[in-house]
């Protein structure tokens, strides 16, 4: 446990080094929200509600969406395509502890991170253009955070399991940018799935996707009762579980492999 | 004339060897071929079903932001053809890269921004392609003399909007030394200033991107005057040929700043 609270800290002195990147991104991720919050502002305009959610909800799950988004940064992709390409997998995998949970504690040193340099900044900036984000009910606060973590676990496996792609493909840019680009649309975090086709949305709720902003995001804004948002944890928690198994498989494979090539 | 001819050729060139290794990899080409196009069909998407339930945007239709989306996105193609080396260009200059350039007889940005056009970029120009003609359908443009004359244009006051953007900023690296990767950063906000509608922004956004920053020149302004829009600046005619004026002056600009990077760059050590 030391060494991985010691990996952690290392990985926070490391995002220290990188300050123009920092900045580049903060700025870009506080514009990327302006732009989305007054999208929706303009696209209200006179309209009252729509789907059951008004306008200044629907900022509100903007908002709160890029500050998830910044919390969700999931190193472990590029961690393991550059470990592969570049062989330092090798050396990672000699050391003594588990080379996932490694990875998992470089990322939740990330998420401390960005805590600080990130979303409290955004949330900062949000609170002067938009104004504070409420939460429905206190209740359902705390809802949010447990679906918010439960989220946060989808997301990481579904990130490790496809980078382990890395080790039987060499560019793995394109792929890379497809998955990047279809997370943002189908998980919700841009435009929630309620302004989608039905026959779309009905296919989308059998994939992972929308467990990890959409159905957070919903139950911070109040679009279902404690009843309802309890049952929708119960589904996280399963497609957690069940990427776990995945994930522990596809990795048993994949270390294989990299043995026999030599690394 | 002749001289003309020369460049010509050895943008010619360049290209063919680009493209050739570029087909040295079929499978990542392929692999950009498929996921640039999906980016802007998030994009596109993203306005479909929202405007389609709202009806409008600031006063825009779904087919009048299909259009503005279009040209926005061709631009945007054209520009990762012609452009893409300035967004790298801080690593060439740390990396000392930039002294073959020194040894040939020919105008040094020329070959900087020839050397490597890039073939990758048809896998932008394509979709770009697709939505610009998708939206010249939908909202029914009139391809008359003086409307095309303004399209073309504006297409390439865009492109060079976008890439003397590009390049001024790249160029910082020749004086502080570190560079920064400015891409990704730059297209969201060409992205963001020419996907909506600027007018949907408040009044002190608009008059950053139209004054300041001149990004909303790129397709908002020039395709508002096509659509009949009213925004921050309406003008009865030639709202293309400022875009390409513009284009032009930034692009000239962006020309003295690199010679002038240049002329004190040093390469780099050993």
């Amino acid at each position: 446990m030391k060494a991985y609270i010691y990996v952690a800290k290392m990985r926070i002195q490391t995002m220290m080094a990188y300050r123009v990147h920092v900045w580049t991104f903060l700025i870009m991720q506080c514009l990327l929200m302006a732009a989305v919050g007054f999208f929706w502002r303009a696209v209200y305009g006179g309209t009252e509600a729509a789907h059951g959610v008004s306008g200044d909800m629907m900022i509100t799950y903007t908002v709160v969406s890029m500050l998830m988004s910044s919390l969700y940064y999931m190193g472990v992709e590029d961690r393991i395509a550059d470990a592969v390409k570049s062989g330092s997998i090798a050396t990672d995998m000699i050391k003594p502890i588990n080379l996932f949970t490694l990875y998992f504690a470089e990322d939740i040193g990330n998420i401390i991170f960005n805590l600080f340099f990130s979303t409290i900044p955004m949330f900062i900036v949000a609170l002067i253009i938009f104004g504070l984000p409420v939460p429905a009910s206190t209740e359902h606060f705390w809802l949010f955070l447990a679906s918010f973590v439960l989220g946060y676990g989808i997301n990481w496996t579904f990130s490790a399991t496809f980078a382990l792609l890395a080790f039987s493909a060499i560019d793995l840019g394109p792929v890379f940018s497809i998955k990047y680009h279809f997370v943002n649309m189908l998980s919700g975090s841009i435009i929630p799935l309620w302004f989608f086709p039905e026959w779309l949305r009905n296919a989308l709720y059998f994939l992972p996707f929308v467990y990890m902003y959409q159905e957070p995001l919903s139950i911070y804004i109040g679009k279902y009762t404690p009843e309802e948002c309890l049952i929708k944890l119960g589904i996280q928690a399963v497609w957690f579980a069940g990427l776990m198994v995945v994930f522990a498989f596809a990795q048993n494979r994949a270390t294989r492999r990299v043995l026999v090539q030599g690394g | 004339m002749k001289k003309f001819r020369h460049y010509m050729s050895v943008a010619a060139l360049s290209f063919r060897l680009s493209m050739q290794a570029c087909m040295e990899y079929p499978a990542a080409f392929v692999g950009w071929l498929i996921s640039n196009p999906i980016q802007f069909l998030v994009g596109f998407a993203t306005i479909k079903f929202v405007v389609e339930e709202f009806e409008t945007l600031a006063d825009w239709n779904f087919k009048e932001l299909a259009f503005l989306y279009g040209m926005s996105v061709l631009t945007h193609g054209l520009s990762v053809i012609f452009f893409t080396k300035t967004w790298y260009m801080g690593w060439d200059i740390i990396h000392g890269e930039l002294d073959r350039l020194r040894l040939r007889p020919m105008n040094t940005l020329f070959q900087f921004l020839a050397g490597d056009l890039n073939f990758y970029g048809i896998t932008d120009l394509i979709p770009g392609l697709i939505l610009f003609i998708y939206g010249c359908i939908s909202v029914d443009f009139r391809w008359t003399f003086s409307n095309t004359i303004c399209m073309i244009c504006a297409l390439i006051g865009g492109t060079l909007i976008r890439g003397a953007l590009y390049l001024m900023f790249g160029c910082t690296t020749f004086w502080t030394r570190s560079p920064i990767n400015i891409s990704g950063f730059f297209q969201e906000l060409f992205n963001r200033t020419n996907m909506y509608p600027l007018s949907m922004y408040p009044r002190a956004v608009q008059f950053v991107f139209t004054f300041i920053l001149p990004m909303s020149w790129v397709a908002f302004y020039p395709a508002s005057e096509f659509m009949d829009k009213e925004s921050m600046i309406t003008l009865p005619y030639g709202m293309a040929f400022i875009t390409l004026g513009i284009g032009a002056v930034l692009f000239v600009i962006s020309c003295k700043i690199f010679r002038a990077g240049f002329r004190q760059y040093e390469s780099a050590g050993s």
